[in-house]
This record gives C-alpha cells, sequence and structure tokens, in this order.
C-alpha cells in the first residue's frame, strides 16, 4: 500500500510539474525610466509594431522587437497583432511589396531590449515580467497595470 | 499490483523539474489551480545585466534622431503556366493566345532608401520582355533581336523597362507626407497590393485591368492616417497629369487631374476596412504641335485635335479579416464625355460617351497547415461601356476558383481556373486555367 501511495505522490508531483512547466509568463510593455508614456492602448501598440507611426504624449515611439519565433515574438504577436508567426510573416512581405515600411528592429533577448529601451529615446519594447530592471518602467496597456492578472501580454 | 503501480508511475509524463533520482515528497503534493492569464507580478530586481551604460548605441547602428539609412534592394517575380481555353470559333482568340504557354510575368525591383529622419526615396521598376511579341500593322510579331558583341555577334534578344513608380517622399508629421513623383494610385484594395506574391489569386479581376482608374500617376500624392480609439483614418490627396499616353513626363493639356481616397480602419470582427476613392481629370492624346507661316512670315504654333474626354472615377472597397477567414469586395465606375470634336475613333465607328462598371468579391479561408493552404474563389460581374464591336450593353461575369499556397512567408503558390462570359453580340467566353509560383526577395 506504500508503494501505492508512493507512485500517486510521484504521479502527481509530475503532473503538477507539469502545469507548472506550461504557467504562462507574463510579458509587459516597458519604456524608459523617466519617460512620460505611462500607459499604452492595445491599439497603439498594435499601430506601432505593425510599422505606423504612433506620437504618444508628445513622443514618436521607436519599437523594438524579438527575433521571429522568439517565446517572447510569438507571445507578443498573438496578444497585440493578433496573427500568428506564418501570418506575420506574410504580414511583413506584403507590406514590403506595397512600399510601406520596414518592421521594427529585432533584437536577441531581453536583456539587450532592456538596455537599448533604457537609452533610445522613445523606445518601447516589451519583456518577460521577472526581468523588469530599475532602468526601465513597466507600463498599463488598455488601463490595465503589469501586476494584474489581466494583463492582456503572455507566454503561454 | 506492485507492476501495475510502477507502470502507472512511469506512464506519467515527466518534465525537466521532476528529475530521476529526486526524492518524492513524503506527502502528496497539493493539486495545482489552473494558473491565471498572467499570475507572475512585476518584480523589479537589481539589474541582471550590465549596467546600460556600457553600451554603445551607436555599434549597434542605433543613433538617436537618425534613421536606418542602407540603400534597400528588393523586388518580387512571378513565373507562371496558362492555358486560355479559347476555341477557334470565339473571337476571343484574336485577342488571346490559343496556345498553352510557361510564361515569366513580373520581374519587379525595388530600390528604397532613407536620406534622412524625414526623406525617402523609393523606385519600382519592373523588367520586360517587350516589346517581343507584339503584333505588327500586318500581323507579324515583333522580334526583338540585336548582335551580341560578347558573343560573335549571335543574336541576343532584348527588352525594356517599365517604371512602376518613382517618387521622393517628405513625411511631414505622422499624420502627413508628401509624396513627389509617379506613384500607383491610391484607389480599392488591388491597385496597392499589386505585386504577385501579395496578391491571392493568379490574376487580377478584369475591372482592374481595364484600369477605371489610372494604375500610375504622376505629380503629388498627400497622404497619412489618423487614429480614433480603436479606429484609424488613412486619407489620400492627389493632383497629376492625369492619365495620358505619356502621363509620367508630359501632360497633353492643361489640366490637372485631382483625387482622393478615404479609408476606416475598424477594430470590428478583429479587422474590418472600408474605403471610398475618388478620381477626376481629362485625358488627351493628339499628334504633335505644328507651326504655320502667314502671309507675312510671322510662324504660329497650333495644337491638333485628337483624342480627349474628360472623366470621373470612383469606387468603393470593404476588406474583412476574421481568423483564416480573408473576404475583399470592390465596385468601380468610371464616366467619360468625349470633347466636342475629339472622340476617339475605334472599331466600329466613333468611341461613346458612357459609363463603365465592375465589381468583384473575393472569399478565402487560409489554413495554418498543408503549406498555409487557402482555398479561394472570385466573381466578378461588369457591364462595360458600350461600343460599336461589343454592342450596346456587354456584361462580363467572370466566376474564379482557386487554390492559394504559402509554403514560405516569401513563397506564394498559385492555381486558379477560370471562366470569362461576356455577353454582347460577339462570342467572346473562354476559360483559363493558370498556375503561377511567385516569391519575394
Amino acid at each position: 500500500m506504500r508503494i501505492l501511495h508512493a507512485a500517486i505522490a510521484i504521479a502527481i508531483l509530475c503532473a503538477s510539474s507539469s502545469a507548472i512547466g506550461d504557467k504562462p509568463r507574463a510579458l509587459v510593455v516597458i519604456v524608459a525610466k523617466g519617460s512620460k508614456v505611462t500607459g499604452l492602448s492595445r491599439a497603439e501598440l498594435r499601430r506601432a509594431f505593425s510599422g505606423d507611426a504612433v506620437v504618444v504624449d508628445g513622443d514618436r515611439l521607436v519599437p523594438f522587437n524579438y527575433t521571429p519565433g522568439s517565446p517572447e515574438r510569438v507571445a507578443f504577436d498573438r496578444a497585440i497583432l493578433g496573427l500568428s508567426p506564418e501570418e506575420v510573416g506574410r504580414f511583413w512581405v506584403d507590406r514590403k511589396i506595397r512600399g510601406e515600411s520596414q518592421p521594427p528592429r529585432a533584437l536577441a533577448n531581453a536583456s539587450l531590449v532592456i538596455r537599448i529601451v533604457a537609452r533610445f529615446p522613445g523606445a518601447i519594447g516589451y519583456i518577460p515580467a521577472d526581468q523588469v530592471t530599475d532602468d526601465v518602467v513597466a507600463v498599463t496597456v488598455d488601463g490595465v497595470p503589469p501586476s494584474s492578472p489581466d494583463y492582456p501580454i503572455a507566454i503561454k | 499490483m506492485r507492476r501495475f503501480v510502477w507502470a502507472l508511475a512511469l506512464l506519467v509524463p515527466t518534465t525537466a523539474s521532476a528529475q530521476p533520482g529526486e526524492t518524492p515528497p513524503s506527502e502528496p503534493a497539493p493539486v495545482v489551480e489552473p494558473p491565471p492569464a498572467v499570475p507572475v507580478p512585476v518584480v523589479t530586481k537589481p539589474p541582471a545585466v550590465a549596467s546600460s551604460d556600457d553600451l554603445d548605441l551607436a555599434t549597434l547602428d542605433l543613433v538617436p534622431g537618425k534613421v536606418d539609412e542602407h540603400l534597400n534592394i528588393y523586388g518580387f517575380i512571378d513565373f507562371g503556366w496558362r492555358d486560355l481555353m479559347v476555341p477557334d470559333t470565339s473571337l476571343a482568340a484574336n485577342y488571346f493566345p490559343k496556345e498553352s504557354s510557361f510564361f515569366v510575368g513580373n520581374v519587379n525591383l525595388y530600390v528604397a532608401k532613407n536620406l534622412s529622419s524625414h526623406w525617402r526615396s523609393m523606385l519600382e521598376v519592373r523588367f520586360l520582355y517587350a516589346p517581343a511579341g507584339a503584333t505588327n500593322t500586318d500581323g507579324t510579331f515583333v522580334h526583338t533581336s540585336a548582335p551580341d558583341p560578347g558573343d560573335l555577334q549571335r543574336p541576343v534578344s532584348w527588352g525594356s523597362i517599365a517604371i512602376e513608380r518613382v517618387y521622393l517622399e517628405y513625411e511631414v508629421n505622422e499624420s502627413l507626407t508628401i509624396q513627389a513623383g509617379s506613384f500607383l494610385t491610391p484607389y480599392g484594395i488591388w491597385n496597392v497590393d499589386h505585386g504577385s506574391p501579395a496578391i491571392i489569386p493568379v490574376s487580377r479581376p478584369y475591372i482592374i485591368g481595364e484600369q477605371l482608374f489610372p494604375q500610375q500617376q504622376t505629380g503629388l500624392h498627400l497622404y497619412g492616417k489618423h487614429p480614433i480609439g480603436d479606429y484609424q483614418l488613412s486619407y489620400h490627396g492627389t493632383l497629376s497629369n492625369g492619365r495620358g499616353p505619356f502621363q509620367a513626363f508630359r501632360d497633353l493639356d492643361d489640366n490637372m487631374a485631382v483625387g482622393g481616397r478615404l479609408e476606416l480602419e475598424t477594430p470590428w470582427l478583429d479587422g474590418v476596412h472600408i474605403g471610398i476613392s475618388g478620381y477626376r481629370g481629362r485625358f488627351t492624346d493628339r499628334p504633335a504641335d505644328v507651326i504655320t507661316a502667314d502671309a507675312s512670315g510671322n510662324l504660329t504654333n497650333s495644337t491638333p485635335a485628337g483624342t480627349q474626354y474628360d472623366e470621373v472615377s470612383y469606387g468603393a472597397d470593404l476588406l474583412v479579416r476574421r481568423g483564416g477567414l480573408h473576404i475583399q469586395a470592390e465596385v468601380i465606375g468610371n464616366d467619360r464625355h468625349y470633347l466636342v470634336n475629339n472622340r476617339e475613333l475605334v472599331t466600329g465607328g466613333f468611341a461613346a460617351d458612357g459609363r463603365y462598371l465592375g465589381s468583384y468579391a473575393l472569399v478565402g479561408y487560409r489554413f495554418d497547415r498543408w503549406w498555409q493552404l487557402m482555398p479561394f474563389a472570385i466573381v466578378e460581374l461588369d457591364r462595360m461601356r458600350p461600343t460599336a464591336a461589343v454592342g450596346d450593353k456587354p456584361v462580363v461575369f467572370q466566376p474564379s476558383i482557386g487554390l492559394n499556397f504559402r509554403p514560405d512567408p516569401s513563397v506564394v503558390l498559385k492555381l486558379q481556373y477560370n471562366r470569362a462570359t461576356i455577353y454582347s453580340q460577339l462570342d467572346l467566353s473562354f476559360g483559363a486555367f493558370s498556375a503561377q509560383a511567385a516569391w519575394a526577395f
């Protein structure tokens, strides 16, 4: 009987570990510390990250993305642009053929995003919530604060 | 029983966090509730990375106030096969090739550069085999060949270049940009998409090919976007030479053409675009000026009569994208009124004033598998301008079905069958099967 209990315990532990592994990781939109921007709407994010010029509080936003296929990029594109990785690829190719603007600059990792957003005027990016540093500030999206469970962007 | 229990334990999926050899907890782990969407609060911690001060933005080609000033060269190409099933008894055989053929369609090259943060240059050219294959007045084909100095003077075929668009652009602010040069007329959906990888079917609708709006214009194009909450309004205004035989470099009349477009992008159904477009201009084609001298020897420059008409074009368009669903539709009209003594001579007599109306609707669904397959269907209905050759009110009905594959964002493979029926006093109906590979680079 002890063996049965032990086996059930192992099974539950493994199952719960699996669930924890699949737990969404919050992504937060960041700006430089001291920026006038404290919040953005989804529509503004969608426009900024799909190539349109967006001015908020007098500052023109300069978006920085992750490389295509990275978990952060996939999650952000789904949440804000409503596009799968394949759709995003088509979106930018089609836009290029129309002669419209090129995609935002893609960066390799969160530490680079933080360092550039902290220093580049008007820059915005997004990083996992647990990697926010003192150099940058997470902003609200549609008025939802980054600490809220309703914040709309997460790696699933 | 033991065997069953161990088997059960082994069947449970393991994760990296459950390493072999780890001691299982003595108590059963609590059941984990489904996690909330974003359970992790923002954690502010000391920088996990080196201070931002050590980062030289210039080494990343990131200088505040400076834009990417690289020369960008890119473009698209398409290659296809077409079988126009034109019966010998159909008069369409006089206008379209009867043979099935492979063909190189578009070879378009873009050269774009940001000259500074506000100024941008753009050039798109299309390489053509034309005039090879054109028909001479005696019915023979034009053959283009010249001695090749690099190959013992053997004949080499040559082609030509069409300038699709070339302009200088100045961004006044985020809501207004001014283009000066030759640009694609901002109307509807098709004319701006225009590149074969970006459009879903193999061939454009007949009504788009008929250019009820001029495909290109030369002059000034002002455009911009203005967000209104979750909506976005795009606007375009044009002032140009208008339609003409040499519209890119010479306007044969002093009448400027004006046009405009409004497009509302809405959040409905994940994205619905509604647009209206208009254009008004004068077309002029005529012989060159002549110089005559009167009895006193005074020279006079006079302009001979040619073909001249005023035209008004108007259109409305709708684009719906929801998940894999894609719906687009356009309705386009053009009214033409010839000026007195400037009516065009066409087959069967003089061209008549009149209205040309056309419309198409395209519905497709993009799957996220099978090379991103999109089956699509198009229905087109046009009422042509009356002509002596084809009758009073010829009507074109053209249904099409096809498949569009996108195995890679830059590569598109297409298959299409369409059947064109032209209801007129002449038999001009035919079917066509076509295949195309288009790619962007």
